[in-house]
This record gives structure tokens, sequence and C-alpha cells, in this order.
């Protein structure tokens, strides 16, 4: 491509200086705006399921409940949280790298497909052909329409990382940035290579289901089903997690100044995700039959717990940072004032803390409890399971894709923020409701209630099974937590969606731009 | 800065503070990692002993097994949970020495009833006929999964006696208003 053409391309950031590749723009719109969609659909769907699982309300019938379920967990799981991630690895190229984004085209394309495959599922679902919940094991089977939607959506994704990756080689060869990678992208391009072998693991799982449901395979082994399908379904989550550390430390930044103390260390904790994470898959088939407990342990340990030990340098470094800033500014009284005197009426800064803290004290902890092979008997598949990973991905990711939001609107999209007020309430109102739920489910989990089950009444069955009363105190917290967080879930799709369309538009400053670094 | 290129050579060494951190977390992890292998000294872990299988075949050995070990009354009639001709067998379970128990899941029942003796070992067998299920006995909390196409052989000893009750807590399809996953119930029975 001409280079006098791509260098008039670029805008200056007026608040951070920043060089911003405008035809990218678009594109990180598209992804965030179809990313908010889908998250208003999935928690409209959440408030639904929760009032249901409160029995005293006891809302939807049965088949209702469990379409929903399989909705819900496609809406949030896959499409919000990879419609946003998209957004975010072309974020990191085309404004913190100051690189031109290469082959826009292909971004529309991956787009396309992923957006059809979403909408492909959502209406397989819908229309109640896929009654079989987000994980579709095998032998249940969903309409094939189900399994391509995923399929031509997971490959969109995997488009997208390549190109991602493509981008970076770009920003070198034509001298756009030298040197070693910012920090921000370089834990979204840890992000994407976990997002690279979890994609090949979904297809593992996905493609064969494909062929068994169309009838040219005979059947799907449900063990090799469940390996590969976690392989997938954990993965992702650890690339959710990449990219949520990612924008601790981008937040962190942003609302305090807060510069990595020691680079080194940050990223050593990256590298230990990479490496460490794609094992840990085993943990969901703990009890499964088939599997050894040497292979269990080994696996579930993620190698002598690899990646935690990643999350706890994260837990000491992001802090640290924001301490250091802190004190620089001057507050240095006792040893609490950088703490006290932190902008905690910024919504960037308060989402930031409350994710940090819903996700590292509690879902991360809750997760290595789950994920012990003698304790997984006392938990697997009862609420306790999802009590832990909506504090990891409600609390921590969800919370911190918000909180990022209302930087990226003002900044990336150039619209001024309508409703601010309601943004400084809302990681509070978001995060403690989250917490409110996830602590419900996580006792009513640890008294028996199982998970995905419309009736822990057992109306219907041939036996009565007596639970602790406790249990439906617990379910009634799941009820009103779930209320309380989905207002949070209101105020951010206000903000976020009046801010988008209708918010004022700030000046674009067009200055031509030159790679800094180019050779010749 | 997050968002600006690191100086040349970022590679610092780990300051006091760091070192100390790393080294708590690291002790952690260790401490962690060791404890699910320490678990193997005491006897409460998770069964890995399993069998390839079918439906078929399985079906056709819990049938036989029912129609051995059944419990009946005097007049040689057989005996169900609720009393009822439609409840679900009663089965005497074999100790361990005398043979192995099995227990089918099935949309949307466990069969057999188990009735078991206080401190006595059993090796049961479970598999799935249809769908994957979730072997869950309540008040215990404690959760296996059935898988069809395999038969997971669990060894255990009750040592309470009571009725406790088995519900499926893996996603298992649903038919109609009344029937499905959320009404599969099962029981164990455990006498002195």
């Amino acid at each position: 491509m001409d280079l006098s053409i791509i260098s008039n391309q670029f805008r200056t950031c007026p608040t951070t200086g920043l060089k911003v590749h405008m035809p990218a723009q678009r594109l990180v719109w598209i992804n965030a705006v179809s990313a908010v969609v889908f998250l208003l659909l999935g928690g409209v769907l959440a408030l639904l399921l929760a009032l249901t699982r409160w029995p005293a309300v006891h809302l939807l019938p049965q088949d209702l409940f469990y379409r929903f379920i399989t909705a819900h967990g496609a809406s949030m799981l896959l499409f919000w949280i990879t419609f946003f991630e998209m957004a975010g690895i072309v974020f990191a190229v085309q404004t913190i790298l100051g690189a031109r984004y290469p082959g826009i085209k292909f971004a529309w394309f991956n787009y396309i497909l992923m957006i059809t495959g979403a909408i492909m599922t959502e209406v397989v679902i819908f229309m109640g052909k896929a009654d079989v919940t987000f994980t579709a094991y095998p032998p249940l089977k969903a309409h094939p329409a189900f399994y391509l939607g995923i399929i031509l959506f997971a490959v969109g994704a995997l488009f997208n990382c390549f190109q991602f990756i493509y981008a970076l080689v770009v920003a070198k060869r034509e001298g756009w940035h030298q040197g070693s990678l910012p920090l921000f992208v370089f834990g979204m391009l840890v992000a994407v290579i976990i997002a690279i072998f979890t994609l090949v693991s979904g297809a593992a799982a996905f493609i064969p289901a494909f062929l068994w449901s169309i009838g040219l395979i005979g059947s799907v082994d449900p063990e090799y089903y469940r390996i590969t399908f976690w392989g997938f379904g954990h993965s992702a989550q650890q690339l959710n997690l990449a990219a949520m550390v990612s924008i601790w430390y981008l937040l962190a930044n942003l609302t305090t100044g807060a510069q990595p103390v020691n680079q080194r260390m940050c990223r050593l904790a990256f590298v230990l995700y990479l490496f460490g994470i794609n094992l840990g898959s085993i943990h969901h088939n703990l009890v499964d039959p088939g599997l050894s407990s040497t292979y269990r342990i080994f696996n579930t340990s993620y190698l002598f717990y690899a990646a935690t030990l990643g999350s706890m340098i994260h837990a000491f470094s992001i802090p640290a940072a924001v301490e250091v800033a802190q004190r620089k500014k001057g507050l240095t009284r006792g040893l609490f004032q950088w703490l006290t005197n932190a902008p905690w009426s910024n919504p960037g800064f308060s989402g930031m803390v409350l994710s940090l803290i819903i996700f590292g004290f509690f879902g991360g902890p809750t997760g290595l409890i789950l994920s012990v092979e003698q304790l997984n008997m006392l938990s697997h598949n009862n609420l306790r399971v999802p009590g832990h990973f909506h504090m990891t991905v409600v609390g921590g990711t969800t919370l911190a894709f918000m909180a990022v939001t209302y930087y990226v609107i003002p900044l990336v999209l150039q619209r001024k923020l309508i409703g601010e007020k309601l943004a400084k309430w809302q990681p509070y109102v978001f995060g403690l409701g989250v917490l409110m739920f996830t602590t419900g489910m996580h006792f009513a989990g640890v008294m028996g209630a199982p998970r995905r089950h419309w009736d822990v009444t057992f109306q219907n069955a041939v036996i009565q099974v007596p639970f602790d009363p406790a249990m439906y105190t617990m379910l009634a917290l799941v009820g009103i937590g779930a209320i309380m967080a989905f207002t949070g879930l209101l105020m951010y799709v206000y903000v976020a969606v009046m801010s988008v369309f209708f918010g004022k538009k700030t000046e674009t400053k067009m200055e031509p731009y030159m790679p800094q670094f180019a050779k010749n | 800065m997050p968002l600006q290129t690191p100086k040349k050579n970022w590679w610092e060494p780990f300051n006091k503070e760091e070192r100390i951190w790393l080294w708590i977390s690291i002790a952690w992890c260790i401490i962690m990692f060791i404890m699910m292998p320490l678990g193997h000294m005491w006897n409460q872990n998770v069964s890995s002993e399993t069998y390839k299988t079918n439906p078929d075949e399985y079906a056709q050995i819990v049938d036989n097994f029912i129609k051995k070990y059944q419990r009946k009354d005097a007049q040689g009639k057989v005996i169900t949970h609720n009393g009822k001709t439609t409840g679900i067998p009663l089965v005497e379970a074999p100790t361990k020495d005398q043979g192995d128990t099995f227990l089918v899941a099935q949309a949307w029942q466990f069969r057999p009833a188990l009735v078991l003796k206080k401190n006595k070992t059993y090796r049961i067998h479970m598999s799935s006929l249809d769908y994957q299920h979730g072997f869950s006995l309540q008040p215990q909390n404690l959760n296996i999964q059935i898988l069809p196409d395999y038969s997971f052989v669990i060894t255990m000893s009750p040592n309470e006696t009571g009725k406790f009750f088995l519900i499926c807590n893996e996603y298992c399809m649903f038919a109609g208003e009344k029937m499905g996953h959320d009404s599969m119930v099962g029981q164990v029975i455990v006498e002195d």
C-alpha cells in the first residue's frame, strides 16, 4: 500500500497524545457495539433465570428455563466477551501501538462471519431446536445450525487472531514500532496466543459434533467431547483472564498514572499464563470415568500451579504500581493515604479495583478449591460451580470490560459520556450485586443445590428430597443479588448506548503520521 | 508505562519486596500442588476404575442384577421404594466379596434403589443408557459424573444409616411439563 495515503489516515488523541489509525476505528466500534447488544440480551436472560432459581418466585416454565440457560451461556461466554476482545485487539494495534491496522476489509469479513454465526446460534436456540445448554454434551443432540453457528463464529475469531499477529509483524517491518511491545499489547498478544489453541480445541469438539448432528458419523464419544470441549471452554476463560489483566494495567495507568514497577515481573506473569494454563482444563473432568488420578493431578494442578503463580504476581504488581504512582503525587501520610485518596468516584478506577477484588479474593480461590481432586466430589455440577465462574467472568472480566468502556468511548470512539453520574455508581451497584448472587449460589451449592436445575423443590419427582432450609434462603439471595446486578448492567448499557449514539462528538484532529522507525 | 514501549533494558533484578512476595507465592503453589497427591494417603479419593460398555449390554446386566438381588416380601412379591408397583425396585446389594452392584441412570430415573448395610464395602458400577447424567448423593453432596458407554466403578462403605437421595445434576433434557431432568431422583437406603 502507498505509504502517503496511510500516513494521512492518523489522528492524534488530544488527551493521551497517542496516534490513532482511523480506518480501524469503525472496527472497534462495531465489535464493541455488538458485544454490548449480546450483553444486554444475556443480562435479561440472566435475570429471568435467577428469578426462576429463587423458589419463592419460580418465574419461567420448564422448557423456557432450559432454552434460556442455553442462550444465556452462549450470549455471555461466547458472544459478549469475544466481540469485546476483538474490539480490544484492534484497539491495541491501532491506538496503543500507533501502527496501521492492515487488512481492514479482511477484518470486516471476519466480523461478518462472527455475527452471522452468532445470530444463527441464537435463532436456533430461541426456536427451541437446541435445548442442550451451552455445553451441548453428546448424546444431547442440537440442530446442526447450532454447531455450525458456533464454528462460523470461532473461525471469524481465529482469523482475527492471526490478523492481529500479522498486524504486529507489519508494525515492526514498516517501522511503526520498535523495541519491546508495550505491556498492554504484550498482554493482548498472550491472550491471542491462548485464543488460538483454545479455538483449535473448540474445533476438535464442535466439528465432530456437527458431523454427528448431520448424520455423517455415528456417534461422538462423550468423554472425548468433554475433554476437548473444556480444552476450549476453560482456556477461553484464561484468555479472558489475560485480556482482563491487561485492562487492569491499562486502567490503573489511565486513572492514577500507575506504571508497572518491574516490567520483567509483569511479563513473566503473562508468560506463566501462556505456558501454565493450557494444561489446566481437566478440573472439569475430575469425577469423570476413564481418567487416571495421575493424569488428573498433573493436569489440574497446571503443572505446579504456574498460572496461579502468574495471578499472584499480578495481584502484587498492580496494587504496587498504583501505590507508587499515588505516593509520587504526595499522598504519603500513613500506610493507606494513597488508597483512601484514590479516585474512588472514577468508574474506571472503582471498576478496576472491584474487579480485582471479586476476581482475586473470591473467584480465583473458589476455583482453586473446586479443582482439588478430592474436594471436587463435593462440588461437581452443583451451584458452587456457577457461583465460582460468575465471580470470575462476571465480577472480574465483565466488570473490567465495563470499566474500560468509560475510557474507550471518549478516547477511542470520540464521544462525550452521557450520564456520568450514573457511571460513577455503576461499578458499585453491579459489583455488589454480583458478589451477592454469587455468594448465594456458592452456599446453595455447598448445601447441595444442583446447577442447571429448574426445580429444587422436586414437585414432579417420585421422591421428595429434603434439603437444608437454609438453601432456600441462599437461593433467595441469588434472586435479590441478580436484580441488583441487572440494575447495574442496565446503568452500564444506558451510559454506553446513549454515549455511543447520542454523545457529543469530539473534534478529530487529523495529523499526518509516518512510521517513526522506518529502515530506509 | 503499559501504553508505551518500555526502555531498552527492562530485564531488571527483582527488588526485596518483589522477591519476598515471589517466594511466598511459590511456597504457596507448592503446598497446593502436594495437597492432591497427599490426599491419596487417605481413603477419600475419586475412583479411576472404568470399563467400556454400551447401553444394550449394560441394560442387560442391570436387569439381571435386579432380578437376582431384588427384595421380596413373604409372598414373593417385589418390594418397591414407595410400595406401589410402579415404584423403583429395591435391591439388596451384594457386598464387595459377594459381587458387584450395578446402578443405571436413564432419563429420568435411577434404577434400582439400593439397600446397603452399614460399614460393609460395596463396588458400585454406574453407567447411563441415554444422555450424560450426574450422580449426586444427598444430603452428603457427593457428586460423580455418569456417562453412556463407560461403566464407572465406585467403591464405598456407608457409615451412617438412613434414607439418602440421588439427584441428577447433569442436564438431561425434558419432555412436556411434568417430566425431565429436574424430576430425576433415586434412592439409597442404608440399614444396620
